[in-house]
């Protein structure tokens, strides 16, 4: 028993002893939390003490530019409060590292804190900023809040120093039971005065706007500002887009309802149909039932160019020829009354011979005459033309006596002696047709054994026909040649 | 119609060449051959130099930023930048406090800009060759520090026109610092990787520096009034 007392005692004694030495012991290392400049011109520095050892503890802090070995203490140390360090603007040199160090120092030792190195270039935050004015304004059909407010006091933005940049945020605040929506943020730049449009009716809202300095730290945010959106927008916005709005609806029913319903006039109106072409004088009706004289007779207008029906003019001499009747010639080249008794051999000969001075005297214009004689002898004659088609006549070279020659134009082949034909006899009529009789030849085309230019017409009573060789002469050619050609033909025939 | 367009397009011509020999106030295609031929205003040159310099100093920051994140993803935690005296050259002693530099002349802000921009421009094409050669560089990094060089010699050739037309002189030709230290080839990755964040982390201070001097100077030589000199 004795000896628990006496334990209880000792044990009693050393705690005393020692929470007494621990009361006094040297104090804990302070620790800097932070240095912040305000505007870049000075700063201030904040620790905090460690254990203070049950003494009275001082602290000091020192400094010491960079490159440079001199230390420096505070130059104040009550400005900022307590445990900090304001450096004014003289003691204050940027782009130049600090290094700070907290002593704490008591009677039983001292106790050094971590160092730090600070440029002020880093640690530059504003002051939050003290008055933000909110406003609604409700001027034309939207409506905005217009947030305002004052720069922080101590930030030389005027000449340059710094550059200050504004945030703006807010959120709508709801009492109760909704869950709180989100900040909305919006950088405002260097201005002083915000807008933000499209508030939501009948809320209510914060905003808050902070600050930054160059590229340092945002300062914290300013006290919150309070307004309350009014609950009656603008009726007029919504009733106008209500009116648009059945408008619209209103229309689109209408144009439907009168495409589907099948009104013929409605639809005309709406959807106006797409002209056909159309022809004055045309009917299409008429087309589709398919009496087109009546179509066509309806487009010739009496101005419309009619077709010249000119050709009957021309048609003035019609040569018809008869086979029955020999003819003879003469070397005039023309038309005589031929002997009645030749022979076809003769007559070749005379053909020949006659033909020869056709040929000579081929710019001669060759004259019809007919003579009804009695000729005997056979055959025909016919024309035919060779040769390079042409309105002149060339019936130079001819010795039949056909020979129909158009008043209008001349027979001046010289160049061409188209035609040779050998007639053995025969006889040709010549007939003149008048302008304006009508052609032999209505109807019956049969007859027409030839057609020389377009102005005569070959008929011919009989049918048979000798052959006839055509030979073409050109006007280089030698009579001789010419003969002999003939002759040859002669023999042949 | 013809007509009238031919000659459209000629007097077009004509007020164009006109323009062009006159010298227009808008723009000019070659500063270095400024004064001649094309004037732009001092408000104009000034604005752009500031534009300029801080362009640099934004990507500057954000070129540190990227840094320090691939040197966490290298495994690298604290890369230590001893008292950064490899930052500012020794030949200038940039003036440290606000009240110093609202003291000294404009004639002594812009040769200091300048000295500044001249010393930067080659380490900086030195860390963006060195930065091709890391395996996992971020290519936002190598596109920052190509663009870094490529603005800061655009900015030389401004500050020099400004030179030219604030102070009057002549170019300024200062012979660039000691070589001996910027061209150093270690084998050593690691004292590669820590000069090259040195270099970028002492340009970003620099760059800040060429920013706000000259703001300062373009606060003074435009707006006198309102720029308050206490």
């Amino acid at each position: 028993m004795w000896r628990d007392a006496e334990q209880a005692l000792t044990l009693m004694w050393l705690l005393s002893w020692t929470s007494h030495s621990v009361c006094h012991s040297p104090p804990g290392r302070p620790r800097l939390t932070r240095c912040r400049s305000p505007e870049k011109e000075t700063f201030t520095c904040w620790w905090e003490p460690g254990s203070t050892g049950g003494l009275a503890t001082s602290y000091q802090l020192y400094y010491r530019k960079e490159s440079s070995l001199e230390v420096f203490e505070c130059p104040d140390y009550h400005k900022a409060g307590n445990n900090s360090c304001y450096f004014d603007k003289q003691h204050t040199s940027i782009w130049i590292i600090y290094n700070i160090t907290v002593v704490a120092s008591n009677a039983l030792g001292k106790a050094y804190s971590e160092s730090v190195e600070v440029d002020v270039m880093d640690i530059v935050q504003p002051h939050p900023l003290e008055t933000v004015n909110v406003t609604f304004v409700q001027t034309t059909n939207s409506p905005y809040f217009l947030v305002q407010w004052q720069p922080p006091h101590d930030a030389d933005t005027r000449s340059g120093w710094v550059t200050i940049k504004y945030e703006v945020r807010l959120k709508i605040e709801n009492s109760g039971d909704k869950e709180d929506s989100s900040w909305e943020s919006y950088s405002a730049g260097e201005q002083l005065e915000f807008s933000i449009y499209s508030p939501q009716p009948g809320a209510s809202y914060v905003v808050q706007v902070r600050c930054k300095l160059d590229h340092g730290l945002w300062s914290e945010w300013s006290p919150s500002a309070f307004i309350q959106v009014p609950d009656n927008m603008p009726d007029t916005q919504n009733a106008v887009m209500i009116i648009a709005v059945t408008l619209t609806v209103i229309i689109f029913l209408l144009t439907a309802g009168a495409l589907t319903v099948k009104m013929k006039p409605m639809k005309h109106f709406l959807l106006p149909p797409v002209p056909e072409p159309k022809i004055y004088g045309l009917d299409t009706q008429l087309l589709k039932s398919g009496k087109s004289e009546e179509i066509f007779s309806a487009l010739i207008t009496p101005g419309y160019p009619q077709i010249v029906q000119s050709s009957d003019r021309q048609v003035e001499y019609l040569v018809v020829s008869n086979y029955d009747e020999e003819m003879d010639f003469d070397g005039k080249a023309h038309l005589e009354d031929p002997k009645g008794e030749n022979r076809p051999t003769d007559t070749a000969q005379k053909v020949s011979q006659n033909s020869i001075k056709i040929s000579l005297n081929s710019s001669q214009v060759l004259n019809t005459t007919l003579s009804k004689n009695d000729h005997s002898g056979t055959v025909s004659n016919e024309l035919s033309v060779l040769g390079e088609p042409q309105q002149l006549l060339h019936l130079k070279c001819n010795g039949s006596p056909v020979k129909a020659q158009d008043q209008n134009t001349q027979m001046s082949s010289s160049s061409n002696c188209e035609h040779v034909s050998i007639n053995t006899a025969g006889l040709t009529e010549y007939v003149e047709v008048d302008e304006d009789q009508k052609p032999l030849v209505r109807e019956d085309y049969s007859m027409v054994s030839d057609i020389i230019s377009d102005n005569i017409l070959v008929l011919q009573d009989s049918i048979p026909v000798e052959g006839h060789k055509e030979v073409k002469c050109d006007k280089t050619s030698e009579p001789l040649g010419y003969l002999e050609t003939l002759t040859t033909f002669s023999s042949e025939s | 119609m013809k007509k009238t367009t031919v000659l459209q397009v000629c007097m077009v011509f004509v007020v164009c060449s006109l323009q062009a020999v006159i010298g227009s106030p808008v723009d000019c295609p070659d500063q270095d051959t400024a004064g001649v031929s094309c004037i732009i205003s001092l408000e104009k040159l000034l604005e752009r130099a500031v534009q300029h310099a801080e362009l640099i100093h934004h990507i500057a920051e954000e070129s540190k930023l990227l840094f320090d994140e691939m040197l966490i993803s290298f495994g690298v935690v604290n890369l230590h930048i001893s008292e950064g005296t490899m930052c500012s050259p020794k030949t200038v002693s940039v003036p440290m406090s606000k009240t110093e530099i609202q003291q000294i002349s404009d004639k002594w802000l812009l040769h200091s800009v300048l000295i500044l921009v001249q010393f930067w421009i080659n380490p900086l094409v030195d860390v963006q060759a060195s930065l091709m050669n890391y395996q996992n560089a971020p290519s936002a990094l190598v596109d920052r520090s190509k663009l870094m060089s490529t603005k800061i010699t655009s900015l030389e050739q401004g500050i020099l026109v400004l030179i030219r037309q604030i102070l009057g002189e002549g170019g300024l030709v200062v012979e660039g610092p000691e070589d001996t230290s910027d061209h150093f080839v270690s084998s050593d990755t690691f004292e590669t990787v820590r000069r090259d964040y040195s270099v970028i982390y002492c340009f970003r201070k620099d760059a800040h520096k060429i920013q706000t001097l000259l703001k300062l100077l373009k606060c003074r030589q435009i707006d006198k009034e309102n720029c308050s000199l206490f």
